[in-house]
């Protein structure tokens, strides 16, 4: 078995193996018949390729509540096909579109001479068979937390109005958080969508700077797939709070509790070349994140991020990772940014050996007060385990470091900037990485190298645990 | 004991020992944060801030003029920062005090600190029949005063502007408005917990009536109950007659000269002049 790809499918090949073996001899002979019926068909479709085809009539079954006018335009470039080829191809980009609507349970594709006796030479009917999925559901459940239950409910409807929107709603009584978002694709097409939010939610930020921030807005979102990557574009405004400041708080976190109101457009590029997204062996990952705010409301900044991460597998099972992040908040109009929109850096999920947000301006060791720039780097070797190579579990050596300051507007941003130069904080670790279907697990031994008097640092163990490590 | 003996064995171990001085090194450099902690040199009452007309020292709120006033006659010393955001405070509403050692102090709490740390600035009440006097007129003043105070700035139409512009004229379009409407709720709330109905006419009979008991208790004296230095209830009334004195209320109610000239006094010796 290939060392360098994560042994995860393991025992689903071993059982395709004895499969095989048992049916050998059948098997063999209806892959032979299949293969002389393609081979037979690929003939007959390379002979006429090129010969002058069109669709006469395009039929769609079994469709009850979606409209006519969204299937118009899903089926609009194969209705341009003039080769048999270009049809063939055309009509299988339409069922993939129609079936990544997240619609339908099943498109199947039938391609007929036309029956039509005014037709004319050359004329060929589609007909496509679908089934309709079931259009709502809802889902309740109950959370547990430190100190209080909680029950939420979640509402969705699938192909809202027939275009294949989407509504999401989702209610929870004890963290009193909701969300709404109605989504639509552009033109039938999959790969671009947008959607218009509104949402609640309340941020618990209490263990590392002492307050609670509720979040109330609506976003109009644009979501689109390129060439260079994954594209968002969100026009939004948001009603922060920032609220129930602890009684030990520091005085920093104690002025900042108010209103804002934010308006802003954002935009996202992630192009995400890994072979996994929680525990990759090879690829890379790009992040850009630019946002401007500032049209109405009392929030005025220019706020760029940069994230990226390049995985080498080097071979019996190494696999080398490193990542490289930086973030700059700018604010304008006012004398400085608010907390709220301020970066925060340091954890077992971004820059391990410190607490989480233990890294940056902090007062009296002990609220974050948060940065408006920052640069964060790390490299990590993960290494295959005696006896373990089966499973998803790795060794891992790390160093990773960085720092997080405020820009002070009123001197040159160099100046500031100089300052991430001046107390980098930095740590080196080894430990274990497991990674399970659905998130990954890190238990690293963690030393801090250097440090500033203010971070908070986690000596020894440091458990990791989510999806998302830089 | 042998649990105790037990960890001692474990904790005195030289591998133990040896693990524990070898982390005792890490970070193996700190630097100092670029950052200094804030602290303050005197201790900082967050109010409502600035006054009714330009250049006023005072708040334009009468609960923040009441605990200034106090202040002001502990002779203590302290700063005032008006930022114009009850969320700040612990107890939702403006004024809180915090201390140079960090601690943060709300209504009954400022008035224990004051009269803990600076009682020989204050004058106190000779017999109980003078604090049960006291007292029933701090009563009326934060209920009949209050009302007509209350209903004034949050309930008129005409006064809604002037309210709005002290309030929730700092936020942002259309925060302000949802603020001023939450404000007003309280307000209303506040005011529907004393009176079953809000009659304009009744709450501004009631606090005529206060006014002119007020006015005669304090007499010809420079203040209540002929005491030499100020106590507790000078800050309340002073606090009333002033910010009433400030907002179209003085037309609607008759303040009596005895209290206009008392408090012209009490700006005067106390909030302008410092000490």
């Amino acid at each position: 078995m290939d060392n360098e790809e994560f042994p995860l499918r393991a025992h689903q090949n071993v059982e395709a193996e004895e499969f095989m073996s048992n049916n050998f001899e059948a098997q063999a002979k209806k892959y032979k018949e299949y293969e002389e019926a393609a081979i037979k068909l690929n003939e007959l479709v390379f002979d006429t390729k090129d010969c002058p085809f069109y669709i006469h009539s395009f039929q769609i079954l079994g469709t009850q509540k979606t409209r006519q006018s969204l299937f118009e335009s899903v089926v609009y470039s194969a209705l341009q096909a003039r080769t048999l080829s270009s049809i063939i191809d055309e009509v299988r980009i339409t069922a993939d579109k129609l079936n990544r609507l997240d619609i339908f349970k099943h498109v199947d594709v039938l391609l007929d001479n036309s029956s039509d006796p005014l037709a004319q030479p050359g004329a060929i009917d589609v007909i496509l068979s679908t089934e309709e999925k079931s259009r709502f559901w809802i889902k309740t459940g109950t959370e547990i937390g430190n100190d209080a239950g909680s029950a939420n409910i979640s509402l969705n409807i699938r192909n809202v109005f027939g275009g294949a929107e989407t509504l999401e709603t989702y209610i929870s009584a004890g963290t009193q958080t909701s969300y709404f978002c109605l989504a639509k694709p552009i033109n039938g097409n999959p790969d671009s969508k947008v959607d218009i939010s509104a949402y609640r939610l309340t941020k618990n930020n209490q263990s590392f700077s002492s307050h609670d921030e509720i979040l109330q807005g609506i976003a109009l979102r644009w979501r689109v797939l390129s060439k260079l990557g994954f594209h968002e574009l969100t026009y939004g405004t948001s009603w922060r709070q920032i609220c129930n400041i602890a009684k030990d708080a520091t005085l920093s976190i104690r002025e900042s509790a108010g209103h804002s109101l934010k308006s802003s457009v954002a935009h996202t590029l992630v192009r995400d070349m890994r072979d996994d997204i929680m525990l990759p062996s090879r690829g890379y990952y790009i992040k850009l994140f630019q946002e401007f705010a500032g049209f109405n409301g009392d929030v005025y900044f220019v706020k760029n991020e940069f994230e990226s991460q390049i995985n080498f597998p080097l071979g019996k099972g190494f696999i080398f990772s490193a990542s490289l992040r930086n973030g700059l908040l700018y604010p304008f109009k006012t004398r400085q940014s608010q907390i709220c929109d301020r970066f925060f850096l340091g954890g077992a999920q971004s820059v391990r050996g410190f607490r989480l947000n233990g890294i940056g301006p902090r007062e009296e060791k002990k609220d974050s007060l948060g940065g408006d720039a920052y640069i964060a780097a790390g490299v990590s070797l993960f290494t295959p385990l005696p006896k373990l190579s089966r499973y998803p579990v790795k060794g891992h050596f790390f160093v990773n470091g960085g720092n997080l300051v405020r820009i002070n507007t009123s001197q040159r941003l160099a100046v500031s900037l100089n300052n991430l130069a001046k107390t980098p904080s930095v740590s080196a670790g080894v430990g274990v990485v497991y990674r399970s279907s659905i998130l990954r697990l890190e238990v690293n031994f963690c030393l801090p190298l250097i440090a500033t008097n203010t971070d908070k640092l986690k000596k020894g163990l440091q458990l990791g645990l989510g999806f998302n490590f830089w | 004991m042998s649990n105790q003996t037990w960890r001692n064995a474990i904790n005195n171990n030289p591998i133990q020992q040896s693990i524990r001085q070898f982390l005792a090194k890490f970070p193996l450099k700190i630097h100092r944060s670029l950052y200094a902690a804030r602290e303050l040199d005197v201790p900082r009452l967050y109010t409502w801030g600035p006054g009714w007309k330009s250049g006023q020292q005072t708040s334009f709120d009468q609960e923040c003029v009441k605990w200034q006033t106090l202040l002001k006659f502990s002779k203590s010393d302290f700063e005032t920062k008006s930022l114009n955001e009850p969320l700040m405070s612990p107890s939702g509403k403006l004024p809180f005090l915090v201390l140079t050692t960090g601690d943060v102090l709300v209504d009954d709490a400022i008035e224990k600190h004051v009269t803990d740390m600076y009682s020989e600035n204050l004058g106190s009440l000779n017999n109980e029949q003078q604090e049960a006097d006291s007292a029933a007129y701090i009563a009326s003043a934060d209920t009949k005063l209050r009302n007509a105070l209350l209903y004034n700035l949050w309930c008129e139409p005409a006064n809604e502007s002037i309210t709005y512009n002290k309030y929730v004229g700092h936020y942002a379009k259309p925060l302000d408005k949802l603020l001023f409407h939450k404000y007003k709720s309280l307000a209303v709330r506040e005011l529907l917990t004393r009176k079953p109905v809000l009659d304009k006419e009744e709450i501004y009979q009631e606090a005529n009536e206060a006014l002119q008991a007020i006015s005669i208790a304090l007499g010809d004296s420079k203040y209540f109950f002929g005491s030499s230095l100020p106590t507790f209830i000078d800050a309340v009334v002073f606090s009333y007659i002033h910010v009433i004195l400030n907002i179209p209320l003085n037309e609607l109610v008759q303040v009596q000269s005895n209290l206009v000239k008392y408090s012209e006094r009490i700006y005067n010796e106390y909030i302008l002049s410092g000490f």
